[in-house]
């Protein structure tokens, strides 16, 4: 990197970093992992600096393949997960409609989906990817994203912790 | 109102991130990172050259390279005055036991950063807790990385040819440039190649795996011999680390540049302790003007010395807590 690229690579980070790690954060199994993501992403971003015409696709598909990696590795050694993964704050908590320990049952409900179903969830829903553009990213069909995506939306709806969330919406209206 | 189930998901994810923000030197310190990736696989001619030239000289001490001595006695083996150091530091070396324990628990310190890592010596899971990261004294920050285990360093060759070939093999296979999709869906854009000697990437690997506390000591005292024929290298037998620790000081100077950049005289170092062989600290030294930037050097004009004493090594059977408390 001369530093024109290095300036260019470190107005990104400032400018799409929050966006990345908050994807990361969605998409890794915990804080520490989904930091490792976020920096192993940027690492392999700065590498191809001047080869990516698209900084943040690029990111968005390394970080799955990254995760991808990650759960490969953890399921071959699932003994050796020694980070704590508990979350001990609950921000919602201050929300009077959502007084519930909200996002320990949103972290497992998304431990529970499988990387591509995480991955199409946070990539439509939170990013807000259209389903063609979430197709191209991950490389799957557009038929493959929706029905992905809706069964990832019935599997939340029927998580425990989550379900009162969906079955109660109504109410708060 | 959350009208639909979408809407519901999409409220939670957003809520459930807004409180996550990265750290604002997170940028540099990937640029850093890399501008290091970058001038280790890079080569300049000038540097080759220089090799090759020297190589002629270190040719003598590898049997059979010789020219028979008359009257068939043995060929005579001269080494250089460096050369008989690191022979000195390979013996030491062979005479250490190997530490027993599952983890090896490392302290090392650089610039401003207190590390302690957990190296697990069966799966090569490495765990490093930092304090005083990101500029911040008081700062805490956790990474995971990957060693090899103890049984794949016992499983490299010990005999020197050997021991170089392997060296280049892996020096290869860990820089090599991951698949990049992205790269199918546009032109593909001018390149400029980059080549690396076998010798940049002997001492680089050598250098890289000497730290390691898994190595064993026939493995570690090997490497020496082989950085012994490395053209290039120079070793200061009375140097002393950054902590005033007796240390032989071996470093290489070469001229590395990176596509796009310009060529710097970039040199590595390692300090080994004389009487173990154990690395006692490694530095890289990029010079004024070596479009190397830092938080403190910006413009990249002055002298960067990236440093990591390596403290202590002890050795556990179980996993240490976190030593800063983080």
């Amino acid at each position: 990197m001369d530093r024109r690229q290095t300036r260019a690579f470190e107005q990104f980070c400032a400018e799409s970093g929050a966006e990345l790690l908050r994807i990361a954060t969605l998409l890794a199994p915990d804080p520490h992992t989904a930091e490792d993501v976020y920096q192993e992403t940027l690492q392999r971003l700065a590498a191809r600096w001047s080869r990516v015409d698209n900084p943040k696709a690029f990111c968005r598909r390394v970080m799955h393949n990254i995760v991808v990696d990650h759960t490969r590795a953890r399921a071959r050694r699932p003994e050796l997960r020694l980070v704590d993964t508990g979350e001990t704050s609950d921000p919602r908590s201050a929300d009077p409609h959502h007084s519930v320990e909200l996002w320990p049952s949103l972290r497992a409900a998304l431990d529970s989906l499988t990387v591509q179903q995480r991955t199409v969830l946070v990539l439509r829903y939170f990013d807000d990817r259209s389903e063609s553009e979430v197709a191209g990213l991950l490389g799957i069909s557009v038929g493959t994203v929706k029905s992905t995506a809706s069964r990832a939306i019935a599997h939340l709806r029927r998580f425990p912790g989550l379900a009162a969330i969906f079955t109660t919406t109504d109410s708060m209206v | 109102m959350l009208a639909t189930d979408e809407d519901i998901i999409r409220d939670l994810l957003h809520r459930y991130t807004e409180h996550v923000h990265p750290t604002a030197s997170i940028a540099t310190e990937v640029v850093a990172r890399q501008r290091r990736r970058d001038r280790r696989r890079v080569v300049s001619l000038a540097a080759a050259g220089a090799a090759v030239g020297t190589a002629a000289g270190v040719i003598a001490v590898v049997p059979g390279h010789s020219s028979p001595a008359p009257g068939g006695r043995p060929p005579e083996i001269r080494l250089t005055a460096d050369q008989r150091v690191l022979y000195h530091l390979s013996s030491a070396a062979a005479r250490q036991q190997q530490g027993q324990g599952r983890y090896a628990v490392m302290s090392t310190e650089g610039t401003d950063v207190k590390d302690t890592s957990v190296i697990d010596s069966r799966t090569g899971n490495m765990w490093s807790y930092q304090e005083g990261s990101h500029g911040n004294p008081s700062g805490k920050s956790f990474t995971r990385r990957y060693s090899p285990t103890t049984a794949q360093f016992a499983a490299m060759p010990t005999g020197r040819a050997a021991l170089r070939a392997a060296l280049i093999t892996q020096w290869k296979s860990a820089t090599k440039p991951a698949p990049d999709p992205i790269r199918r869906k546009g032109p593909h854009p001018v390149q400029i190649p980059v080549t690396t000697s076998d010798n940049d990437m002997v001492f680089q690997q050598a250098s890289y795996t000497l730290w390691n506390p898994l190595v064993s000591p026939a493995l570690r005292s090997a490497l020496y011999k082989v950085l012994a024929a490395v053209p290039g290298v120079t070793v200061n037998p009375s140097a002393r680390d950054s902590t005033g620790r007796s240390a032989v000081e071996i470093s290489r100077t070469d001229n590395s540049g990176f596509p796009g950049g310009k060529s710097d005289k970039i040199t590595y170092a390692t300090y080994e302790n004389p009487a173990t062989g154990a690395t006692l600290e490694s530095t890289i030294t990029y010079p004024p003007g070596s479009d190397v930037v830092t938080p403190q050097d910006p413009d990249g004009s002055h002298t960067v010395v990236d440093t990591t004493v390596y403290l202590s090594t002890a050795w556990a059977n179980s996993v240490p807590a976190d030593p800063y408390g983080g």
